[in-house]
């Protein structure tokens, strides 16, 4: 391999930063630099709410009480524990760089192309298939509200994937042909993505109360069901149990980076963005461990597995009457509907940022003159999103959703020791405290949750990167805007 | 240039003319001023009330003609008609028909915000039907007497068909001697929150926008005839007022928009670009027919 010095320059090169805020300016930046600093500390703990709640509280007990028992309460504490520590260190990245950008371009202007390109492979994952995950179990909420309504739900081959976690690998043998709600959800996401549909600060805000509404009215109410017994034994399967548990969990956390990469547009982000951070995180980890407790005093825990819209059948069961279910359902769909939204946006938006660095072809980063909106783009991620919520059952989803999250975390809070050996002169809008444990102990406890991952989830794990590491070298490594002129690239 | 104002003897009416007289002015053309009256019942009714009314409607249109003779004041070779009509549009339509009118002006809605245009019940109807480029003034233009017509700004986009619009616009120029020129909006009014792409994320496509779009530009200047002049811009916002504020415009200039390709041909119908466009213009706005690619 004649190639290999050059292979590794391109991988370790860096893109300016002059270049990433050039990217990102806006119309008038000259003039209004110093008006952009917009975003309250309150705003900015409700954007970690609204994007953390409803990736997965309304589903993810049907997956892991039967694998933690009424210990998936510890779970939660452990999962947003790690979270809070991964957010913390991916603030300090985040605040290196002057613009507010993704994980993936707080990478590529500090750890390189190469590393920027694996964590773009990682936030696939984070934002592609969590869209598909989460609009499954939108699917199931939808489904509860046509049965509460209608009398009867929809027919089962129509709302569950024909695929089967199988041993270490997928294998057809589920009950249904596809799930078709959440084709259709993740269709009609895009068709208002390439409408040019946005969700302002207020509609995060409404979407926020209506998701805390019906999750106070869930634990308001199945708190007078609450039966101590129904808690013991209270770790059937041990600690593993309940690491393993907390691994699936993760991906309830999922969108508490929002927070993170507001970096500069926040006033004083030094005092404001842990602020933020931690609230978020109190709130959401309140509510989480809230919904856990008293839906475990409600139901024994055995009942867990296989329920779709668990918490609203737990309300339907416990009250004896229709209502409640049918509101809490009514809210999942409205604000679970919004999630899918700005997951979708967010995956369309990475990859026009990566096409805009000449890493993916240029059909990614097409504005249509019509929508004004990236339109082939937001059609490639429907088409992928639409078939893999098709034919996938949602628990892979979200075991790949937190591995994707996770090695993306793990190599942040690396990202955050190197940088501070490598770059220690650059200025930083926030450090985090206890340096170094607190990244160490972040990387260390993102494996262990790694670790507890099944083993299938590793499989497509590898074979994504495989398929992601083939493609770098056969095309973005030629194509990259970082390229020499006069090469490769036009 | 032959220019047919739809006149009514209120304050949108003098609007109207206002702007007509500038468009006759630069291409030395002619107006048509045409007000229209409500059809009265066509057999003679027994007490002849309605020859009664019919007079009074005449009476009316030759007291507002006579107004807007007075606006003319004789500066440019002019006709003034009266026609029945059930409909405003309707009537306008065989006017513009019968002179062979090369554009039609009309007034703003009267819902419209001062300098602002709001299409209405006539205009609306017109705007779906017409099949020759439509002038709108906006609510309370008034230019010096003095003002001509200085340019014509014509709103593309990269889009194939908004050759075809910058083209009939150049062409118009040609006719009217002023020089054109081409403004793309790029409007950041669509950042998503919350978001983990970053708070930025829509700028990027803005930008990318922006570069699409001064290629885009580049590209018809190229194949557009030399003369007239042709210049680009490009108006950047935070939100379409703010675009619109970020460009330049003279006193006398009117903006061109091209019909949407949803429409039947020749025909005007705004798009949803178009329609924003327009109703954020503080100008006079000129809207093209689709033509034939």
């Amino acid at each position: 391999m004649t190639e290999t010095p050059a292979l590794l320059s391109r991988l370790l090169r860096k893109k300016p930063v002059e270049l990433l805020a050039r990217d990102m300016s806006g119309a008038e930046d000259a003039a209004h630099k110093h008006l952009k600093r917009g975003i309250t500390p309150f705003q900015l703990t409700m954007f970690g709410v609204g994007s953390t709640i409803g990736t997965g509280i309304f589903f993810v007990l049907r997956e892991t009480v039967p694998t933690a028992g009424p210990a998936v309460i510890v779970s939660f504490l452990i999962a947003g524990l790690v979270a809070g520590l991964t957010a913390l260190c991916y603030a300090e990245m985040a605040s290196m760089i002057p613009v507010s950008g993704s994980s993936y371009s707080y990478a590529y202007a500090t750890l390189g192309e190469g590393v920027a390109f694996f964590v773009a492979c990682c936030l696939i994952l984070e934002y592609g298939i969590s869209a598909a995950a989460v609009a499954v179990g939108w699917s199931g909420y939808l489904n509860k509200v046509f049965e509460i309504v209608l009398g009867s739900g929809l027919p089962a081959r129509l709302i569950s994937a024909p695929l089967v976690p199988d041993g270490n690998g997928l294998a057809l043998g589920g009950d249904g042909i596809l799930n078709l709600p959440a084709v259709i959800l993740v269709l009609l996401c895009s068709l208002l993505l390439i409408r040019g549909a946005t969700e302002s600060a207020k509609a995060n805000a409404i979407m926020v109360m209506i998701k805390l509404g019906i999750l106070v009215m869930f634990v308001a109410i199945a708190v007078t069901g609450f039966s101590a017994e129904n808690l013991q034994p209270f770790m059937p399967h041990g600690f593993g149990g309940v690491t393993a548990a907390a691994g699936t969990i993760f991906f309830t956390y999922v969108g508490l980076d929002a927070v993170s990469t507001a970096g500069e547009e926040v006033e004083n982000p030094k005092r404001n963005l842990p602020i933020a951070i931690i609230a978020a995180l109190i709130i959401v980890t309140s509510l989480y461990v809230l919904v856990a407790v008293t839906a475990l005093g409600v139901q024994p825990a055995a009942e867990f597995g296989g329920q779709e819209a668990g918490l609203a059948t737990i309300l339907q069961n416990l009250t004896g009457s229709d209502w409640p279910a049918l509101v809490l359902a009514c809210g999942a769909v409205i604000s679970v509907f919004s999630v899918t939204l700005v997951v979708l946006y967010g995956q369309t938006r990475i990859l026009f940022a990566m096409a805009r660095d000449g890493l993916l072809p240029e059909l990614f980063y097409r504005v249509n003159p019509h929508t004004l909106s990236p339109v082939a783009c937001t059609v490639v991620v429907a088409i992928f999103v639409a078939l893999i919520a098709a034919f996938v059952p949602d628990a892979v989803l979200w075991e790949l959703t937190s591995m994707g999250t996770l090695v993306a975390f793990m190599v942040v809070s690396t990202g955050v020791i190197v940088l501070r050996h490598t770059r220690p002169d650059m200025p930083r809008g926030y450090r985090v405290p206890f340096y170094p444990v607190l990244p160490i102990l972040s990387i260390i406890s993102c494996l262990y949750l790694v670790s507890k991952l099944n083993p299938a989830t590793y499989q497509l794990f590898a074979v994504w990167l495989v398929i992601g590491g083939v493609f770098y070298l056969a095309y973005s490594m030629r194509h990259s805007r970082l390229e020499p002129a006069g090469k490769d690239t036009p | 240039m032959k220019v047919l104002v739809g006149y009514s003897a209120d304050s949108g009416g003098s609007e109207a003319l206002a702007l007509g007289l500038q468009m006759a002015r630069a291409g030395s053309g002619s107006l048509v001023v045409c007000t229209i009256v409500p059809e009265t019942w066509g057999h003679p009714s027994m007490a002849r009330v309605d020859a009664e009314y019919a007079r009074f409607l005449d009476q009316h249109a030759q007291k507002a003609l006579e107004k807007a003779r007075i606006q003319v004041g004789g500066k440019v070779p002019a006709v003034y008609l009266c026609r029945a009509a059930a409909a405003a549009r309707e009537g306008l339509l065989e006017v513009a028909e019968q002179e062979s009118a090369d554009c039609v002006v009309l007034g703003s809605a009267r819902a419209a915000p001062r300098d602002h245009i709001r299409t209405g019940s006539v205009n609306t109807g017109f705007l779906h039907t017409a099949p020759v480029p439509i002038a709108l003034a906006p609510r309370g233009y008034a230019p010096e007497p003095s003002v001509k017509l200085c340019r014509i700004t014509c709103a593309v986009s990269p889009a194939a068909q908004s050759m075809q619009t910058a083209r009939t616009a150049h062409q118009l120029c040609a006719r009217l001697g002023v020089p054109l020129r081409l403004l793309t909006f790029v409007v950041r009014d669509r950042q998503m929150y919350p978001t983990g792409a970053g708070y930025d994320a829509e700028n990027l496509v803005a930008n990318q926008w922006r570069a699409q779009a001064s290629e885009g530009q580049g590209r018809m200047i190229a194949t557009l005839p030399k003369e007239p002049g042709v210049t680009s811009v490009i108006a950047d916002g935070k939100t379409w007022k703010a675009a619109f504020e970020s460009v330049a415009w003279k006193s006398g200039e009117i903006l061109a928009v091209g019909s949407s390709n949803l429409g039947p041909l020749m025909r005007v119908f705004l798009g949803s670009n178009a329609t924003k466009i327009v109703r954020h213009a503080t100008i006079p706005c000129l809207i093209l027919p689709r033509q034939e690619a």
